[in-house]
């Protein structure tokens, strides 16, 4: 890790927790004349970002894909990117960031703590599916976390509603329950179809890595649980009508499954093919 | 009575809850893989080790099949159920989903049928050519309107609903693949030296998994290992290209790959999975009798320690090994690199637990002595694991995988939605109701709507 990847990556971790902090602020005090600060601050930490990741890419002489903090910089990186254009289009889902931030700032922290030392790239990571399978992984996990976050100002929403909050509070300026709803059905909905081909992607690199497709591998298994587990969400949804409480708890909770098939995993069994060691 | 028997067990069996069971059930077993030891994913020697510290908890675990939790009875039951309800569920929704896709050649609408639509506007328009404008709006937005007598309906994406089929249809591609794969797969893992020739005999190979009992013989293959030449960045391997020439039922093919790139041939691929060093290990006796006289493999590259047994003896040799040695600071032996720049040998020659002589092998000059015999290494090659797989059925994997994105993005990002509009005369005014549903969408109907009233579809 050079001096000025250094330095980008610590003004990027700082102005996100600031920018975390202000929309703490903003949504507990109501002090809606600061989310522009708070926006602000964010992309400024997305710049920061940006420049930790290009210094890397430079340095390194390949994308960010080894390791847990290149993936957490890539991934931190795709959620902001990700979090900025739904607050870009439509306002008044700004606080969607207190979610998302958050879980920015933990994939940076969980990073940072591995393996931020420079590597080259290992022969078992030069594959085009490498690249295909990383990028369609983090569309899926950015766009699940969206949908995490709306989930959790739906649940928050709705209480206040349920309770009889007086008008003109913060909740008033969220969008409605119902598009509330529907954006978080949307987000899942994407997170489904990119996760479907990061799993296919993977599948096909998996064969010509391993000379297997599946191998069960507990990486792989957890994978699949988690999509599933967001394939039940979209079919309770499309089929049993489930809308509301009821999904948005759902969603909050299958991010568990995404928490566990990246980091979970490692830490419940020690073999697995994912280590991406050729011996 | 019978009959009646089978048609709730039918209905009960295609019901969702029994898909929802299914995929808790699936799902459920599928973390219990992940929490116990799995012996096809551990090796023999770990799960040795571990069944000799458990011994009781082992036994009881393997009686139930949970050490071996996907291939379990359970499990596959599960698996087929569960593939056999999709199918079913997927068949008796096709008459319905293909009945929403058609379109009739007119329509007849009231006004109180588009007031029914969760989302719907009216407009006291001057004259019907305001309808006319509004209509070429839906149009341009890529509706296809169907006209009728003072209304339009008209419809975007009518075949999103096909999008279910596809998906749902690729899982039987998908198993139909997977099962396929799994009955004809072999995969077998060998070392083969530079310059060595596989014929491809059972003994060639160091191990043999064979995941049906359907799967009889061994892939027809014969392999001549060229060159193998890795090459290596900060002691991390960047590459292991290699160079063969294969024959495979009567086609032989000379080619170079890499990890990540496999030699193909049919049905059959040739994997490379790791690098060593094979030195040519020389022993004779006084009269110069040669006990030893081969290519051995060794897994020292990494600073591994490895040994070999002499043929014939109770000899046992250790070797360590260094590429491009050098030494430390501290004066210990170190290499600077895996490349064969410098390469060292330092041996220990064991007899019976004990340390019988110990030496340093630098080239083809310098020997180890021991009781008579004389150690040498006069020339060394690199030798390749190799793993070679055959198998059939990944094309209807893909072919599955495909067909289930398609029919995905069909469903969900393209969603089918109708705008319904209904018009009449009254005092000398058009009153237009115009309204829209799409599916999945409440909230969000609205922004839609307006979007497509305003003909701003980048909005």
């Amino acid at each position: 890790m050079t001096a000025l990847e250094r330095l980008f990556f610590w003004t990027a971790v700082l102005l996100y927790a600031l920018s975390l902090a202000l929309y703490v602020v903003n949504f507990v005090f109501k002090a809606e004349k600061r989310s522009q600060t708070a926006l602000g601050t964010l992309l400024a930490g997305f710049a920061a970002e940006t420049g930790a990741i290009a210094v890397r890419w430079y340095e390194s002489g390949h994308a960010p894909v080894v390791g847990n903090y290149e993936n957490g910089l890539a991934g931190s990186w795709l959620i902001t990117l990700f979090t900025l254009y739904l607050v870009h289009r439509k306002k008044d889902f700004r606080y969607a960031a207190l979610g998302s931030i958050a879980l920015s700032l933990l994939i940076l922290g969980i990073g940072m703590m591995s393996s931020p030392t420079m590597r080259p790239l290992n022969v078992a990571l030069l594959s085009f599916w490498l690249y295909v399978h990383i990028f369609f992984a983090w569309l899926a996990y950015a766009s699940y976390t969206i949908a995490f976050s709306i989930g959790i100002l739906y649940v928050l929403k709705e209480k206040k509603q349920a309770a009889g909050s007086p008008p003109g509070g913060i909740f008033e300026k969220l969008p409605s329950l119902d598009v509330l709803d529907d954006m978080m059905f949307r987000y899942v909905v994407f997170g489904f179809i990119t996760d479907a081909v990061m799993i296919a992607t993977g599948a096909i690199w998996a064969k010509d890595l391993w000379g297997s497709y599946w191998s069960w591998d507990p990486v792989e298994t957890w994978s699949l649980v988690s999509w599933l587990l967001y394939g039940l969400v979209i079919h309770l949804r499309v089929s049993l009508g489930w809308r509301g409480r009821k999904l948005a708890w759902l969603t909050i909770a299958a991010i568990i499954g995404v928490l566990v098939s990246f980091w979970g995993v490692n830490f419940i069994v020690e073999q697995s093919t994912h280590i991406f060691n050729v011996r | 009575m019978v009959n009646a028997f089978f048609k709730e067990l039918y209905r009960t069996f295609v019901s969702r809850k029994v898909t929802i069971y299914l995929i808790a059930f699936l799902s459920l077993f599928y973390f219990l893989g992940l929490i116990i030891p799995q012996r096809s994913l551990l090796d023999p020697g770990q799960f040795a080790a571990w069944q000799a510290q458990w011994p009781l908890l082992v036994e009881t675990l393997t009686a139930v099949k949970l050490t071996s939790i996907y291939s379990s009875p359970l499990v596959i039951g599960a698996t087929v159920l569960f593939f056999l309800n999709l199918l079913l569920v997927t068949a008796k929704r096709v008459p319905a989903v293909f009945r929403s896709m058609q379109l009739p050649g007119s329509t007849d609408l009231s006004m109180k049928n588009v007031e029914t639509l969760p989302v719907h506007e009216k407009f006291m328009l001057d004259d019907a050519a305001g309808v006319a404008a509004v209509r070429s709006r839906i149009q341009r937005s890529g509706f296809r309107v169907i006209e009728g007598r003072g209304c339009f309906r008209a419809v975007r994406n009518r075949f999103a609903p096909a999008g279910s089929l596809l998906f749902h249809g690729s899982f039987l591609l998908i198993l139909l693949g997977g099962m396929f794969l799994f009955h004809t797969r072999f995969r077998g893992e060998t070392f083969i030296t530079e310059g060595q020739l596989f014929n491809g005999s059972r003994s060639e190979y160091r191990s043999v998994t064979r995941y049906s009992e359907m799967r009889k013989s061994l892939p027809d293959l014969r392999i001549t290992v060229e060159k193998i030449a890795p090459r290596f960045e900060k002691r991390e391997p960047v590459s292991l290209a290699t160079r063969i020439t294969a024959q495979s039922n009567g086609v032989r093919r000379t080619g170079a790959f890499d990890v990540n790139a496999p030699f193909v041939m049919g049905t059959t691929s040739v994997l490379i999975t790791d690098v060593g060093i094979a030195p040519y290990v020389r022993v004779v006796d006084r009269r110069g009798r040669e006990l030893l006289g081969a290519f051995v493999s060794l897994n020292v590259i990494r600073g591994d320690e490895d040994h070999f047994t002499i043929p014939d003896t109770d000899y046992t040799v250790w070797v360590k090994f260094w590429p491009d040695a050098a030494v430390d600071e501290a004066g210990n032996r170190t290499t600077r690199s895996y490349d064969l720049k410098h390469p060292v040998y330092e041996i220990a020659v064991r007899k019976g637990g004990s340390d019988v002589a110990s030496g340093t092998i630098t080239d083809a000059a310098r020997s180890v002595l021991f009781e008579g015999l004389q150690l040498s290494i006069p020339e060394m090659r690199y030798f390749g694991r190799f793993m070679i797989v055959d198998e059939r059925g990944g094309g209807l994997l893909i072919a599955g995988f495909i067909l289930a994105l398609a029919g995905l993005t069909i469903k969900f990002l393209f969603p089918k939605q109708e705008v319904l509009g209904a018009w009449h005369e009254a005092d000398g005014k058009t009153a237009f109701l115009v309204g829209y549903q799409g599916e999945y969408l409440r909230g969000l109907g609205k922004q839609e709507f307006d979007r497509i009233l305003s003909g701003d579809e980048d909005l």
